[in-house]
């Protein structure tokens, strides 16, 4: 056997990148120009209308457009073949990854039953219409099954051929149905120019109410499922950081224009005044339900219903190429993972393809092809297209909140997080309206749901291999006494863990806390997880000083933990165990970045952790006499009086609030500010001696004060303006940070509304 | 011509006209991202925001 298995062998193969901008495209197009237009314009122009057939395609559009944004952001990020199953793995873990890429699969094999058999039953129909077919003595069900293996077979063995082959040939066949189908939009375009009169065609516009939209609209919604194989061939494509996210967005861009010509020529096809007409013309052509396009096509020109179902022919197998090309490369990932067995990531040598994926999907597109009912099996496979496109948006949404700083993207979707969020509503509503499509498909979806959830457990929970995004508990010691408030602290190294744990010693006497130490150990790319353990020796001892010091006086847990990130790794810890508050060292001198605070690993703990933060910079284990507290109001502020107040002398320290207003502006009434927060944290209200300065420049006049004055330490609130609203004006308590000669504390104060979507999402 | 025409005829010139500019925009983006290789999310929104 040439083949390797992928961890048994030093030579690892893998997939060649042969696939250029050109080629993902077409294959997107491919595959969402397939049967689902043919069978839409009939099927929808008779419930919503003339016009309401047009602003079905263009709705949808701009549906499709955001979900393909969605995909266009993580695909570029995340290249690799698996497409919705990698991106769910990395957003939500193993389980949620499995179900994805588990229902990807079957929706895209079964799909592919589906293209095989359209191109069937056109195939088999224009033949007979020709007379070629009389001397078949087979019944036509039985033909039409025989022809659908047939051309699986084929378009399975163009697969198995390689990557190459594979967007060659779907980029023949996807370029000649979109020709196809552009002349005859254009035709029809045409005809309306030159007859005017044809316009007419379009009134009533909408004659069953503007509700109807969304029906056809779920009805047509799958004509737009084709970035998912876009996706899949990150592996394989030439410069796919720029090249899938462009594919995508280009696929959407020529689907919807062709459809919605395509459409507009339907429509004005007909002629009102034909002799053998009875009705309206899209009463006329939703009579002939999923034949109504080509019977309209017929009319329009010479020649009109060949070249239609020359465009099915095209259409059904391009469709089918891509279908097969996604569904393979879905379970190879599987493989690859470990979530289906490894024969699935097992890569022939000699053509660079899946071939045991392969084998295993093509039984499954022939087995539904020769043996369901489609039109059932067809909701099914829609039913978790959504799902999958519905997870897709989840998934933009959760990278872009707790991952967006270690990827590298090719692209970011605009309008973020409108745009996701809106597909996900439609989403959920057409997803429910499919119950009425199908009742059968509300049974399949969750039958093989179910399978998908067994197969989970029994197998893939035991198998599956370590991804480099997990994060793996090494050490972890219980805490003998449970309290109600609890704080983390994460120590890196022995040399500062007894200077941060000085100073949270006394907040945890403040708020009576247990304590959770946490070392996250770092493990480069290149390094093996199994190798982790080397890494881990210095947070081992900066975790035994900062224990010896602290075990004696409160309850402590500690934690070490490897992963490949470490601000994802403290976020997580702090979501994981409930943390109410977050106590950081920084060491630094700054960030070497504009777009950093305080550096590439703690601005995202800062602003992704769910709890209080309090940051400590170059702050000595002592008392303080005098504490400069510049604030401006807000929830920030009064956890600074906080902070300020346990970490001032208790017998002779003095906190001073500085509120610092341009000429003419309103000030702050300070009292009256003090007085709430002295309420809200029952604080000694002796402690402050408040201040006020008018200035024109409020940074440099803070920065002044805080460096000249006779302060030994600052405490700040973080800035509330948004992350671009302090990249575009900057914000005084990170100036601040960055200035500050003192020591110096910043705190950040998540409550309310903010902390439960937080902890959430 | 009626009022649903009306209001669909705009509506359809929307949708499109969104269409075409989000891929604009798209392309646009992508290849301001390749040439000044940026790479995390933070990085590209700074000079999406300061460089065009």
């Amino acid at each position: 056997m040439a083949d390797k298995h992928p961890d048994q062998s030093r030579i690892t193969t893998e997939l060649s990148r042969e696939l250029s901008l050109f080629h993902v495209t077409m294959m997107g197009v491919g595959m969402m120009i397939g049967a689902g237009v043919f069978l839409g314009i009939g099927n929808s122009i008779g419930i919503v209308g003339p016009g309401g057939l047009i602003l079905t395609f263009a709705f949808n559009g701009v549906l499709a457009m955001f979900t393909a944004m969605s995909y266009a952001e993580l695909s570029s990020a995340i290249p690799k073949a698996g497409g919705a199953y990698n991106f769910a793995r990395i957003a939500f873990g193993r389980n949620i990854s499995f179900l994805a890429g588990w229902m990807e699969w079957f929706a895209s094999s079964v799909a592919g039953s589906i293209y095989a058999l359209t191109f069937a039953i056109y195939t088999l129909h224009y033949f007979r219409h020709l007379g070629l077919l009389e001397w078949v003595p087979l019944p036509e069900y039985i033909s039409e099954k025989i022809v659908a293996v047939l051309i699986a077979v084929v378009f399975i063995y163009i697969n198995y051929r390689g990557a190459s082959e594979t967007g060659k040939a779907g980029a023949f066949f996807t370029l000649g149905q979109t020709i196809l189908l552009g002349v005859i939009g254009l035709v029809g375009v045409g005809v309306a120019i030159v007859e005017p009169s044809r316009l007419t065609n379009f009134e009533p516009f909408i004659p069953n109410g503007w509700d109807k939209l969304l029906i056809t609209m779920g009805f047509t919604y799958v004509a737009f499922e084709g970035f998912e194989v876009i996706a899949q061939a990150g592996d394989e494509t030439i410069d796919p950081k720029q090249n899938i996210p462009k594919a995508m967005i280009y696929s959407i861009f020529v689907v919807v224009t062709t459809y919605i010509l395509v459409a507009i020529a339907a429509v004005v096809a007909v002629k009102a005044n034909a002799p053998d007409l009875t009705m309206e013309p899209w009463q006329w052509i939703g009579s002939f339900r999923e034949k109504g396009f080509g019977m309209a096509a017929a009319r329009l020109m010479p020649l009109g219903g060949f070249l239609v179902t020359l465009a099915v022919i095209f259409a059904s197998t391009s469709a089918l190429n891509a279908t097969i090309y996604s569904a393979t490369r879905v379970s190879y990932a599987l493989g690859r993972d470990r979530m289906l067995p490894g024969i699935f990531a097992r890569i022939s040598r000699r053509t660079k393809t899946p071939y045991f994926a392969l084998i295993v999907t093509s039984l499954i597109v022939i087995g539904v092809a020769t043996l369901l009912p489609t039109k059932d099996v067809a909701s099914s496979a829609s039913i978790m297209f959504l799902f999958l496109f519905f997870l897709v948006n989840l998934c933009v949404l959760k990278i872009r909140w707790h991952m967006s700083d270690e990827l590298n993207y090719g692209f970011l979707t605009p309008f973020f997080p409108i745009t996701p969020l809106t597909a996900i509503f439609f989403q959920i509503l057409l997803a429910i309206w499919l119950i009425h499509m199908s009742w059968l498909a509300w049974i399949v979806a969750p039958a093989w749901i179910v399978s998908g959830m067994l197969i989970f457990y029994l197998y893939s929970k035991k198998h599956a291999l370590a991804t480099q995004d997990e994060i793996i508990v090494l050490e972890e010691e219980p805490t003998p006494i449970e309290k109600a408030y609890r704080i983390m602290v994460p120590i890196s190294n022995p040399n500062n863990a007894l200077q941060l744990v000085g100073n949270t010693m006394k907040i945890c006497a403040a708020k009576d806390a247990q304590v959770g130490l946490l070392h996250m150990v770092p493990i480069p790319e290149q390094v093996p997880l199994s190798d982790a353990e080397k890494y881990a020796l210095p947070g081992k001892e900066a975790i035994i000083e900062a224990m010896l010091y602290l075990a004696p006086r409160f309850p402590i847990t500690s934690t070490i933990r490897y992963c490949r990130n470490v601000a994802r790794g403290i976020v997580m810890a702090a979501r994981e165990k409930k943390i109410d508050l977050l106590i950081l060292g920084w060491y630094g001198n700054g960030p070497h970045r504009r777009s950093f605070t305080f550096g590439s690993t703690l601005d995202p703990v800062v602003a992704k952790v769910p709890c209080n933060v309090v940051i400590f910079k170059d702050c000595p284990n002592q008392t303080f006499k005098r504490v400069l507290v510049p604030f401006a109001g807000g929830p920030n502020s009064v956890f600074a009086f906080e902070v300020a107040s346990i970490l001032a002398d208790p017998e002779e320290g003095q906190i001073i609030p500085l509120n610092v207003a341009r000429p003419g502006q309103p000030t702050t009434d300070i009292d009256a500010f003090l007085d709430a927060a002295v309420k809200i944290k029952q604080l000694n209200r002796n402690l402050f001696k408040p201040r006020y300065i008018i200035d024109k420049n409020i940074v440099q006049t803070i920065i002044q004060e805080a460096n000249e004055g006779d302060y030994d330490l600052v405490v700040i609130g973080a800035s509330r303006e948004r992350m671009w609203q302090q990249m575009v004006m900057g914000s005084i308590p990170e100036e601040l940070a960055r200035h500050c000669q003192k020591p110096f504390v910043m705190v950040k104060a998540t409550e309310g509304l903010k902390l439960l979507l937080k902890r959430i999402i | 011509m009626g009022t649903n025409m009306i209001i669909g005829i705009i509506l359809m010139g929307l949708a499109y006209g969104f269409v075409v500019y989000l891929v604009l925009w798209s392309r646009r983006t992508i290849n301001f991202i390749a040439a000044r290789k940026l790479n995390s999310a933070r990085e590209i929104l700074e000079e999406l925001h300061h460089g065009r």
